[in-house]
């Protein structure tokens, strides 16, 4: 599953941590890819372990890739980035710095590895991408696949925040970035096996698909579904829809020995 | 800043035997001074064999280059990639190619987006673009995929400039303008078109620059006897009073250059 989670606050300025937990929890994904996490989240005199919480209500281990500090005064403030929970132990965690531009905004691609489960040695990135020009994002792009290409079997997911489009005249249309992934040897899973409009922003009413997930072409045989949802407690939970793509290993791929 | 958009006719000249422009081209920017050039109908690498025109052109101008494929040489009809491409005095930061729709039976256009490093400011963001020639249908179907990357620079300083192949209201003020123009273009036998497009890129919050600074005549097409404009220079709204001046490039051999005149913006 990916979900940018609009740093812990619903279209209804509520943090709600039930509501969320029951957005994932109704997922039943055994990885989530989280964008726009506060961790830990200060408001006033209080600290909040948010992401801590979470994650063990889920029964998951989770890792943190802060990318900057979000401010909005001293009753919310923190750093900000993104997160990976599993079901499963993680390892090898690790989280680097995207190049940039002048005046655009650092950011990062968390990555780990799954160490048990049915997906043992499949490592899980996640990333979110400038949500401003398509030109920044194409320069992060570059610094992700330079780090995916030390990899073996992996996915990378999270809010790119280019359109897939799907609309009447721009559905045979690709974005740079989505034709950058492509021609680097990455699927789109929801392209692959989508189910549905596949949009995810704006939650409420969405009109354009910015969250993906990609696997290389050696292991994107192995996506069996891709969905984007919307519920109730979706639409108010975030200004963004979750992704869930559900994957197994595929047939005659050799699983990594580790 | 001079800023200046130029369709370049796929390096041809506008007489029958379609000469190799280069040289002229590289006089008429030259001369305009320009530190920012969009230009149109650019095929690269071309020619086929020896240095790219392109990267010759911003070499004698002593300017960096970026090009924005429209179609790669595999969807070409001529086997070489087709587009928009920008020419900067100052570094050009990044650069992404968009594409927009082709409507039936036509070809995919693009949307040039291009990064600018302006000494002493911060980057500036230009787009470069080439609408459809046939039908203002297309154009509009066009204009809706442009606005979802446009949409996201809202208020913040960009250009927006190129071939729309379309007409602005503005050039026809009258009734009478506009009888002569319809007349004309039954004349010319192209189809009749309205003034939709540009009302809607003056909707979405964009400033016509020959509309509000505009000095002498406008018509860019075609050179040689030009009577309409379609190449435009559009700034956003919260930035029309950074506007200095905006005018034809007038030039010796700017006629014999392109079948389009090139348009110069100067920006305070």
């Amino acid at each position: 599953m990916t979900y940018n989670i609009h740093r812990w606050a619903g279209s209804d300025h509520r943090v709600d941590l039930e509501r969320t937990l029951a957005i994932i929890r109704s997922s039943d994904a055994d990885v989530v890819a989280l964008n726009e996490v506060i961790h830990p989240v200060t408001q006033g005199a209080h600290t909040h372990d948010y992401l801590g919480e979470l994650a063990g209500r889920l029964g998951m281990s989770f890792h943190f890739g802060p990318s900057g500090w979000v401010d909005y005064g001293p009753e919310w403030h923190g750093p900000q980035g993104n997160a990976l929970l599993s079901r499963y132990p993680l390892e090898n965690a690790k989280s680097i710095l995207l190049p940039r531009l002048p005046t655009t905004k650092q950011r990062v691609l968390l990555g780990a590895r799954l160490a048990a489960g049915p997906a043992r040695g499949l490592t899980a990135f996640v990333t979110h991408l400038d949500h401003a020009l398509e030109v920044t994002r194409l320069i992060q792009v570059q610094g992700v696949l330079a780090e995916l290409a030390q990899h073996g079997a992996h996915f990378i997911a999270g809010d790119f925040n280019t359109p897939g489009f799907r609309g009447r005249y721009t559905r045979h249309l690709s974005p740079p970035v989505l034709r950058l992934m492509r021609t680097a040897g990455y699927e789109d899973a929801f392209h692959a096996m989508g189910v549905g409009t596949g949009r995810t922003y704006p939650a409420r009413a969405p009109v354009f698909r910015v969250d993906f997930v990609f696997f290389p072409k050696a292991w994107a045989s192995g996506v069996c579904r891709a969905h984007a949802f919307g519920s109730e407690p979706v639409h108010h939970a975030s200004d963004h829809r979750p992704t869930v793509v559900e994957w197994s290993w595929p047939d005659g791929v050799d699983r990594p020995t580790i | 800043m001079k800023i200046l958009t130029y369709n370049i006719h796929g390096w041809r000249g506008p007489d029958p035997e379609g000469t190799f422009n280069l040289d002229m081209l590289t006089q008429v920017i030259l001369d305009a001074g320009a530190d920012v050039v969009g230009l149109n109908e650019v095929f690269h690498l071309f020619p086929a064999e020896g240095d790219p025109a392109l990267t010759q052109l911003a070499a004698r101008l002593g300017m960096q280059c970026a090009f924005g494929p429209a179609l790669s040489a595999e969807e070409s009809p001529r086997g070489i990639a087709y587009g928009n491409a920008l020419l900067s005095r100052w570094p050009i930061l990044a650069h992404a190619a968009h594409h927009l729709p082709a409507g039936t039976g036509g070809e995919r256009r693009g949307l040039f987006e291009t990064r600018i490093a302006v000494p002493g400011g911060s980057p500036l963001t230009v787009y470069v673009t080439h609408l459809d020639h046939r039908a203002e249908a297309v154009r509009l179907a066009q204009w809706a995929a442009a606005s979802a990357w446009l949409g996201r620079e809202r208020g913040r300083p960009h250009v927006l400039i190129g071939d729309f192949n379309a007409l602005a209201a503005s050039d026809y003020p009258d009734a009478a303008a506009v009888d002569s123009l319809r007349s004309q273009r039954d004349a010319d036998g192209w189809p009749p078109s309205a003034f939709e497009l540009i009302d809607r890129v003056l909707k979405t919050g964009y400033v016509d620059a020959f509309a509000l600074a505009g000095e002498g005549a406008g018509a860019t097409f075609p050179s040689v006897a030009s009577h309409i404009r379609i190449d435009y220079v559009f700034l956003p709204e919260v930035w029309a009073d950074a506007l200095v001046s905006c005018r034809r490039w007038e030039h010796p051999l700017v006629r014999a250059a392109s079948d389009h005149l090139p348009v110069l913006a100067e920006f305070a």
